[in-house]
């Protein structure tokens, strides 16, 4: 009786089977060479040698938009504004022009000058440049109160004051432009 | 369908367990150094899973199409290697590749192209061989593919489980079972 071993592992003999394997032999695996790696191997290096350029890119563009974001966001919040005035520099001059300004309360610091920034609905139909600004509406306000007194300022600070006023504007109406710009993206209807 | 077949079917799907399967190790190896883009690790992958995914495709379709499949499969697995989960399973793996593009061959196959199996450039099989290999063909497929690399591709019984993943019982099941039908088939009487 015929065992399976030389089925199994090829010990021993079994002359069928040898018959057999010696027919089929011509359909046998002849050694080939490996296939030829398709070019996309040479594209995912490509890719790879660009992915860090290119997450860097990304990474820059993301923090980028994140500042942007952040300085919208600072700029559309009330916020309180300090101003340090130099001590030297206020005794050194002489006034020239009278602006009324509120009276500090006692508590406060004698050389500081503390205004609160409000936060006023605009529009683009009553808004243009060389209207009066909040802090002097405000200040207006108060001189009619009675509740301010005149600070005296020297043409050099008048001058910084000015210039101060207009990069103050000229920011004002680019971050403007951006709220609108990008409020319209997110409402296209204008509702 | 009929018992034999039924269990030939079980005894096919019946895969082993990690550690009967000696140089897992050595196959995870390679396969990362592909992934690391070394190419002489993928023809030694070739060279040595090569004659199992030939045998596989050879039990299911035309023999002048068993190479171009074959390069599919090494090509596609080359491809998708990076899911390979268990890289110690590549030959199971390819294994499984192999019998998809045979059953995908199949599904787009034209009338013709069993014509074009004289005008191979091989060795030229005898009438003999060619009816034993459609014998094994029209097997279960379980039998039919064991006894191709059991016959064909000269493989031993221990060698086809270790790289198809199959257990050690049931290669031998499937080779004593598909060779008792092969032998009523082709009327040899033992």
């Amino acid at each position: 009786m015929k065992t399976d071993e030389y089925l199994w592992d090829k010990t021993g003999s079994d002359t069928e089977i040898e018959r057999l394997e010696g027919a089929l032999a011509a359909f046998r695996y002849k050694a080939s060479d490996a296939p030829a790696l398709p070019v996309e191997s040479n594209l995912a290096k490509a890719y790879r040698a660009w992915s860090i350029p290119r997450f860097a890119f990304a990474s820059a563009m993301a923090a980028s938009f994140a500042l942007l974001l952040v300085s919208i966001g600072l700029w559309m919040q009330p916020s309180t504004i300090t101003t340090e005035r130099r001590p030297e520099l206020a005794a050194s001059v002489q006034p020239a022009i009278d602006i009324a300004v509120p009276k500090p309360p006692a508590t406060m610091p004698a050389k500081a000058v503390t205004t609160k920034r409000q936060t006023v609905k605009r529009s683009f139909t009553t808004w243009k440049r060389g209207t009066p600004t909040i802090q002097n509406n405000t200040t207006a306000r108060l001189v009619e109160r009675g509740k301010t007194s005149p600070v005296k300022l020297s043409k050099e600070e008048l001058y910084a004051y000015n210039q101060l006023m207009l990069a103050l504007e000229i920011t004002g109406s680019k971050l403007r432009l951006v709220r609108d710009r990008v409020e319209v993206e997110k409402d296209p209807t204008g509702r | 369908m009929p018992d034999s077949e039924l269990a030939a079917r079980i005894t096919f799907f019946a895969k082993t367990d990690k550690a009967e399967r000696p140089s897992q190790s050595a196959e995870a190896i390679l396969v990362e150094r592909i992934l690391a883009g070394d190419s002489e690790a993928f023809a030694e992958l070739h060279k040595a899973f090569a004659p199992l995914v030939h045998g596989i495709v050879l039990a299911r379709v035309p023999r002048d199409e068993v190479d171009d499949i074959a390069q599919e499969v090494f090509l596609s697995a080359y491809r998708s290697l990076h899911s390979l989960r268990d890289k110690s399973a590549v030959g199971p793996w390819l294994a499984m590749i192999a019998r998809n593009r045979a059953t995908e061959f199949h599904r787009n196959v034209r009338p013709a192209d069993e014509l074009t199996e004289h005008h191979s450039r091989r060795e030229r099989p005898t009438a003999e061989a060619k009816e034993i290999l459609a014998t094994i063909r029209s097997l279960p497929e379980a039998y039919g593919e064991t006894l191709v690399l059991r016959l064909v591709e000269g493989m031993t019984g221990q060698e086809i489980s270790e790289r198809t993943g199959l257990k050690p019982e049931s290669v031998r099941v499937n080779l004593s079972r598909g060779m008792k039908m092969l032998r009523q088939k082709l009327g040899i009487t033992e």
